[in-house]
C-alpha cells in the first residue's frame, strides 16, 4: 500500500518536507468532511448575499466585494452534484487563491461550515480509490483518516480551474446515463 | 574595469528616440528659405547626442550614419552651405531610417545596412558638392529623396565613406594640429592609438606640446594636457586623415592644413605653436559678475578655466569697485576682469562659457581686429600690475590660474575697431537655448507603448500633499474614535466629509498621473500632413489647437490609429487639387484644423477640414448601388442618416482606389475604435464648404459615467454614452415582428426591443411592455430599446474587471461596487444586441424608416 501512496504522490508535494507534512483546513458538507491546503485558503467569511451573474451555471452564486476585488461565490455542494441548502448565518465562505493557467485567482467557495486544522503528512495520505472512468478523480489529493473519521482532500487548483468547471452533479448524471445504455 | 554598458541601453534608445521625435519636429519647422538657427541648432544636438550615445555603446551603424548626418548639419550650421528643401527631405528620411535602425537594434535584431548605406551616400554626395557653385540652389541635387536610391545602390554597394574619396586631391605633406580635450582619456579614446594609426598610413613626424601642462600641485591625472604638432610627410587625401580623427574630432582642437600653408600661417602668427590667425586678432571680453556671483556657486576662475582651453590669452582685472578693507564682505565678488581670447575661438564657445553668470554679470563681448598692434591701453596697462594679488585675494585656488596664464605672454590690445559686439547680459538666448531641448524632450516622450511614463513633478507632489492630509485626517479619526462619546459626533461628521473629501482628491490627482497632453497623440501629423500632401500634390496647412488638453494613457494609445485616418481620409477625400480649389474661390491651400478640448468629463476631438464636403448624392447613389438602402427611402434620409452611412463596413464614396484611403475599410474600424474606448463620433458635412468629425471620448478607461437602472432586485449599470433617451413605452407602439422580436415606434424609426429580464433570466416587476420603461441605447449606428423596471441614479463608477477572478460574461462588460459595498454589473450593450438574438440584418431593416408602417402594423 505504501508503495502506491508514494507513486501517487506528485513532485510538488515530495518536495514539502515529509516529516511536517502540510496543514489542511478541513469543512464539512452534507456531513462528510473535506479538506484544502491552507496555504490556499485566503479568509473565511460569513454567507452574505452576492450579486448574480446572468446566465451563469447554477454553481455560481455570483459575485461578492472583497475590499475592493470582485470575487466570485461557487457553491461546493452544487459542485459535486448534491442537494442544496438555504443559506444560513452559519454557512460558510471560504476564500481561496487558486493557481490557473491565467494566473492566480481568487474566488470563494460556499460550504456547510467549518470543522478544523490537521497536521497531515503525505504518509497519511491514501490515493482515492480508482472509480474507473465513470468518475474522475482529479480533483481529489488523497484520502487520510483522522480518529477514524475519512477526510476527503481536495486539489483545489484543479477543481476551480474555471475553464473546465466541473459541473458534477450534471456529469455524473451523464456518466450515469451512458453507463446504462 | 568593465561597466555592464547594457544596462543603460534603454535610457539610451528613449534618450535616441526623444531625440528623432525633437528632430523631426524642428525639421518640419524648418523653412529652407528663412533658416533659423536655433531650429538648426535643436537638430544638431539631437543628432549628435544619437551619434555619441551609440558610438559609446558600440552600435557603429548608428554612429557612422549620424557622423555623415551631423557632417552635413554642421556646415549649414556654420553657414557654409544653405539648405535647400531636398536636404530637408533627405534629413526627414534619415530620421525614419534611425528610427528604424534603433528599433531594431532595441529588439535585438539585426538593422537593416542597406538604407543607412544609401541616404549615407545621398549625404556623402551633397557634402561633395560645392556650397558656392552658383547653381547649387537651382539644381536639384542628385541625391534628393526622388532620385533613385535603389538604382544607385545597385551602382555601388561599397560601403559609406569610399564615396567621396576619390573626388579628393591627394595631396601633402600636411600639418596636423593637434589638441585632444582634457576629458579624452575619460571618454576612451588614446591619443596614442590616433598617432599609431596616422604612422601606419605614412611617415610621421610628432612633437609634443607642453603649454597647457599645468603646475603639478594641480595636475589631474586623468586628463590630458598635451597636444601634439604632426608633420605628415606622405601624400595622403585629407578625408583619410580626417578618418583617423573621426571619434575625438568633437572634443578636440584640430587642425589639418597643407604643410606650405603652414608657413605661411607661421610667417604672421609670432609664437611657435603655428596658429593661423595674427595674435592681436581675437576676442575681447568685459566681464563684470554680480557681486553675489560667488554665492550662486558661479566661480569666475572656473569660467577663466574654461576659456582657457579655448585660448583665453590674458587676464587683466580691474580693481575699481573694490570697496574699503573694513567693508569688505569676504564672500563678494568686486573685482571686474578683461579678457583676451584667441581669435580661433568661436563666439558661441565664450558665450557658453559665460552661460551660467550671464543673468548677474555684465558682459561685454568685442571682436577686435589687429590694426592697431602694439598700442597699449593706459587702463589697461595699469591693471595688469594689480592681476596676480587682486585674482588671489579673491579664492586661493587662482595659482593655477596663474600656472597657465604666466606662461603666456601678456598682450593689451586697443584702439581695435571693435567688428562686431555682442552684450551678452541682455541677451537671454544662451540658457534659454539648453532649456528648450529639454522641455521639448519631456513633452516628447516617445509614445508607442512605452512602458514607463514621465510624470510632471508637479503631479507627484499634489499627490505627496493629498496623502499627507490623509493621513492627518486618519489620525484624527483615530483619536476620535480611542474614547468617543456621543458629544463628538458632529466632529465625527465633519472628519469623514474631511476623508470624503481627502479620497477624492486623491482619486483624482491619482487619476491626472495617468493623464498626458493630446500632443502626443497628435505629434505624428505635421509629419504626415506634410508627406501626404506632397505625395497627392496638395497644398495643405496643418493646424493644431488645444495640444495640452490631457487625457488618459491608455485612450491615447488607442486613439492613435483612427485619428491617422480620419486625417488621411481628410487629406485624401477631402482637400481638392489646388487648382479645384481656387476655381471654387477658396484658397489654394487647403486647411486641416486638430482642435481637442474637455468638456464635461469628455476629451473632444475635432478634424476640419476646408475641402468639398461630403457629397450626399453621392453616397446615396453608392448606398443605392450596395443595396444598404432603397429607391423610395433614399430621399427621406436625413443628412446625419446618410453621413452615417460611410461607417458601414465596406463603404467608400473615392472614386478611385488609392494607397492612401479608399478601400472602404476603415471608417467602420473607426467606429468600433472608438467606440470599444465608450467614446462616439459624429460628421457634420457642408458641401463645398468641408466637413467636421468630433470623436468624443471618456478621460479615462478606469471610470465611467453610468446610469443606475433596476430590473427586477438587480442594479445594472448602463454606460451613459451609450444611452440615446429614457421613455415610456405604450402598448399602441409596440408591434410584433414575424420571427418574435418585438419593436417599438420611436417617432419615425422602428427600434428592437430588448427585455433585459428575458435575457438574462431573472424575475422583474412586470413582463407587460405597456407602460414599461425603456432606455433607448445605440451602438454601431442601430437604436435598441432596452426595458428595465426602474431609472436610478446617475453616476460616476469605477469599472472593476469581471474576469480577473472570474470569466467573460455576455452582455456584462465589467463589475463595480456601490455605496452600499455591493456589486453591481455594466452592461455591454454589443453583448445584449447578441444575447438578444437580433442579427445585424434584422436592425438595418426595422430601422429603415418608410411609408411602410402599415405593413408592420398589420403582422402585429
Amino acid at each position: 500500500m505504501q508503495t502506491v501512496i508514494e507513486t501517487t504522490l506528485d513532485a510538488q508535494d515530495m518536495a514539502v518536507g515529509a516529516d511536517d507534512g502540510n496543514q489542511y483546513l478541513t469543512f464539512i458538507m452534507a456531513e462528510e468532511e473535506y479538506g484544502v491546503d491552507i496555504l490556499c485558503v485566503q479568509e473565511i467569511r460569513g454567507w452574505e448575499s452576492a450579486t448574480p451573474i446572468p446566465n451563469a451555471p447554477p454553481n455560481v452564486k455570483g459575485v461578492i466585494n472583497l475590499r475592493g476585488t470582485i470575487v466570485p461565490l461557487i457553491d461546493l455542494r452544487q459542485c459535486f452534484g448534491m442537494e442544496a441548502i438555504e443559506y444560513t448565518p452559519v454557512t460558510v465562505v471560504i476564500v481561496l487563491k487558486v493557481e490557473t493557467e491565467k494566473g492566480s485567482r481568487v474566488m470563494g467557495i460556499i460550504v456547510d461550515a467549518v470543522s478544523d486544522v490537521y497536521n497531515l503528512t503525505d504518509g497519511d495520505m491514501k490515493a482515492a480509490p480508482d472509480l474507473g472512468d465513470a468518475v474522475s478523480t482529479d480533483y481529489i489529493r488523497g484520502l487520510v483518516n483522522v480518529d477514524d473519521k475519512m477526510v476527503i482532500l481536495l486539489e483545489i487548483d484543479k477543481l476551480l480551474a474555471m475553464d473546465e468547471m466541473p459541473n458534477l452533479a450534471e456529469l455524473s448524471k451523464q456518466l450515469v446515463q451512458d453507463g446504462n445504455v | 574595469m568593465s561597466v555592464d554598458l547594457s544596462q543603460f541601453h534603454q535610457v539610451f534608445f528613449e534618450e535616441s528616440f526623444e531625440g528623432l521625435d525633437s528632430m523631426e519636429s524642428a525639421l518640419m519647422e524648418l523653412d529652407p528659405s528663412a533658416v533659423d538657427a536655433e531650429t538648426i541648432n535643436t537638430i544638431f544636438r539631437a543628432a549628435h547626442s544619437i551619434k555619441g550615445g551609440s558610438a559609446t555603446f558600440g552600435f557603429s551603424i548608428v554612429a557612422d550614419f549620424t557622423h555623415v548626418l551631423e557632417t552635413l548639419l554642421d556646415e549649414i550650421r556654420s553657414d557654409a552651405r544653405p539648405i535647400r528643401q531636398d536636404d530637408v527631405d533627405l534629413f526627414l528620411q534619415s530620421v525614419d531610417c534611425l528610427r528604424d535602425l534603433l528599433s531594431a537594434l532595441q529588439s535585438d535584431e539585426t538593422p537593416d545596412a542597406e538604407q543607412s548605406a544609401t541616404l549615407g551616400k545621398a549625404f556623402e554626395e551633397i557634402l561633395a558638392q560645392d556650397p558656392q557653385s552658383p547653381n547649387y540652389l537651382t539644381v536639384p541635387s542628385e541625391s534628393s529623396p526622388s532620385g533613385d536610391i535603389a538604382s544607385r545602390e545597385l551602382e555601388d554597394s561599397s560601403s559609406v565613406k569610399e564615396g567621396p574619396e576619390g573626388a579628393e586631391e591627394i595631396d601633402g605633406p600636411w600639418r596636423i594640429r593637434f589638441i585632444p580635450g582634457r576629458d579624452i582619456l575619460r571618454t576612451g579614446n588614446e591619443p596614442l592609438r590616433i598617432l599609431r594609426e596616422l604612422e601606419e598610413l605614412g611617415r610621421t613626424c610628432v612633437t609634443p606640446i607642453f603649454e597647457q601642462v599645468p603646475d603639478y600641485s594641480v595636475l589631474d591625472p586623468e586628463a590630458c594636457y598635451l597636444g601634439f604638432d604632426i608633420v605628415f610627410r606622405d601624400r595622403i587625401s585629407k578625408s583619410k586623415l580626417d578618418e583617423v580623427f573621426e571619434w575625438v574630432v568633437d572634443e578636440s582642437d584640430l587642425e589639418i592644413v597643407l604643410a606650405c600653408h603652414q608657413h605661411d600661417a607661421e610667417d604672421q602668427g609670432s609664437d611657435e605653436s603655428g596658429i593661423a590667425v595674427s595674435e592681436n586678432d581675437g576676442w575681447s571680453v568685459s566681464f563684470k559678475p554680480g557681486e553675489d556671483v560667488l554665492r550662486t556657486g558661479n566661480e569666475p576662475l572656473r569660467i577663466f578655466r574654461e576659456l582657457a582651453d579655448a585660448g583665453l590669452r590674458h587676464v587683466s582685472a580691474q580693481v575699481e569697485s573694490l570697496p574699503r578693507w573694513s567693508l569688505l564682505n569676504p564672500e563678494s565678488c568686486y573685482l571686474a576682469w578683461q579678457l583676451n581670447i584667441d581669435a580661433g575661438c568661436d563666439e558661441s564657445q565664450i558665450h557658453e562659457a559665460f552661460e551660467w553668470v550671464v543673468d548677474e554679470s555684465d558682459i561685454v563681448v568685442t571682436r577686435q581686429v589687429s590694426s592697431a598692434k602694439g598700442a597699449t591701453d593706459a587702463a589697461d596697462s595699469s591693471s595688469n600690475g594689480q592681476e596676480v594679488d587682486s585674482i588671489s585675494l579673491s579664492k586661493s585656488e587662482s595659482v593655477s590660474v596663474e600656472g597657465t596664464l604666466q606662461s603666456r605672454e601678456p598682450v593689451s590690445i586697443a584702439g581695435g575697431e571693435p567688428d562686431s559686439q555682442v552684450a551678452i547680459a541682455s541677451n537671454k538666448s544662451a540658457p534659454q537655448e539648453r532649456d528648450l531641448p529639454k522641455a521639448s524632450a519631456v513633452k516628447k516622450t516617445s509614445s508607442n507603448e512605452s512602458t514607463s511614463i514621465r510624470v510632471g513633478i508637479d503631479k507627484v507632489d499634489t499627490l505627496i500633499n493629498m496623502v499627507g492630509e490623509l493621513v492627518i485626517t486618519q489620525s484624527m479619526l483615530g483619536e476620535l474614535g480611542n474614547d468617543f462619546d456621543i458629544n463628538c459626533l458632529p466632529k465625527l461628521r465633519e472628519g469623514l466629509s474631511q476623508l470624503e473629501q481627502n479620497t477624492r482628491e486623491l482619486q483624482e490627482s491619482v487619476m491626472r498621473i495617468r493623464m498626458l497632453p493630446i500632443s502626443f497623440a497628435f505629434s505624428r501629423f505635421p509629419r504626415m500632413v506634410r508627406d501626404l500632401g506632397k505625395r497627392l500634390n496638395k497644398k495643405i496647412h496643418l493646424e493644431l489647437i488645444g495640444e495640452q488638453t490631457e487625457l488618459d494613457k491608455t485612450v491615447m494609445e488607442k486613439i492613435g490609429d483612427p485619428l491617422v485616418h480620419l486625417v488621411r481620409n481628410a487629406i485624401d477625400h477631402g482637400i481638392e487639387q489646388p487648382e479645384e480649389r481656387v476655381e471654387a474661390g477658396k484658397s489654394d491651400t487647403g486647411m486641416i484644423t486638430l482642435n481637442a478640448y474637455h468638456q464635461g468629463g469628455n476629451v473632444v476631438i475635432e478634424i476640419t477640414d476646408d475641402g468639398k464636403g461630403l457629397d450626399r448624392s453621392r453616397i446615396v447613389a453608392k448606398a443605392l448601388d450596395s443595396g444598404m438602402i432603397q429607391e423610395k427611402e433614399a430621399q427621406s434620409l436625413s443628412d446625419e442618416q446618410v453621413y452615417d452611412m460611410i461607417f458601414q463596413p465596406g463603404f467608400s464614396t473615392a472614386q478611385e482606389v488609392s494607397d492612401v484611403s479608399g478601400r472602404g475599410v476603415g471608417m467602420d474600424v473607426v467606429r468600433r475604435n472608438i467606440q470599444a474606448l465608450n467614446g462616439s463620433v459624429e460628421i457634420n458635412s457642408t458641401i463645398g464648404k468641408g466637413s467636421k468629425i468630433t470623436i468624443r471620448l471618456p478621460l479615462t478607461l478606469a471610470i465611467l459615467d453610468g446610469q443606475l437602472v433596476r430590473v427586477g432586485d438587480q442594479t445594472y449599470i448602463f454606460p451613459l454614452v451609450s444611452i440615446v433617451e429614457s421613455l415610456q413605452s405604450k402598448d399602441e407602439r409596440v408591434s410584433r415582428v414575424a420571427g418574435g422580436c418585438d419593436v417599438f415606434q420611436l417617432r419615425d424609426e422602428y427600434v428592437p426591443i430588448i427585455q433585459l429580464h428575458e435575457i438574462f433570466n431573472i424575475d422583474a416587476d412586470t413582463n407587460s411592455l405597456d407602460e414599461a420603461l425603456m432606455v433607448v441605447v445605440e451602438y454601431d449606428g442601430e437604436k435598441v430599446g432596452v426595458v428595465v423596471d426602474d431609472l436610478q441614479a446617475q453616476q460616476q463608477v469605477v469599472i472593476k474587471s469581471l474576469e480577473q477572478n472570474y470569466q467573460r460574461v455576455e452582455g456584462i462588460s465589467g463589475a463595480t461596487i456601490l455605496g452600499d459595498g455591493t456589486v453591481a454589473l455594466i452592461l455591454d450593450i454589443p453583448g445584449l444586441v447578441k444575447l438578444a438574438g437580433i442579427t445585424h440584418q434584422q436592425q438595418v431593416q426595422l430601422v429603415s424608416p418608410a411609408g411602410s408602417t402599415p405593413s408592420l402594423k398589420s403582422i402585429a
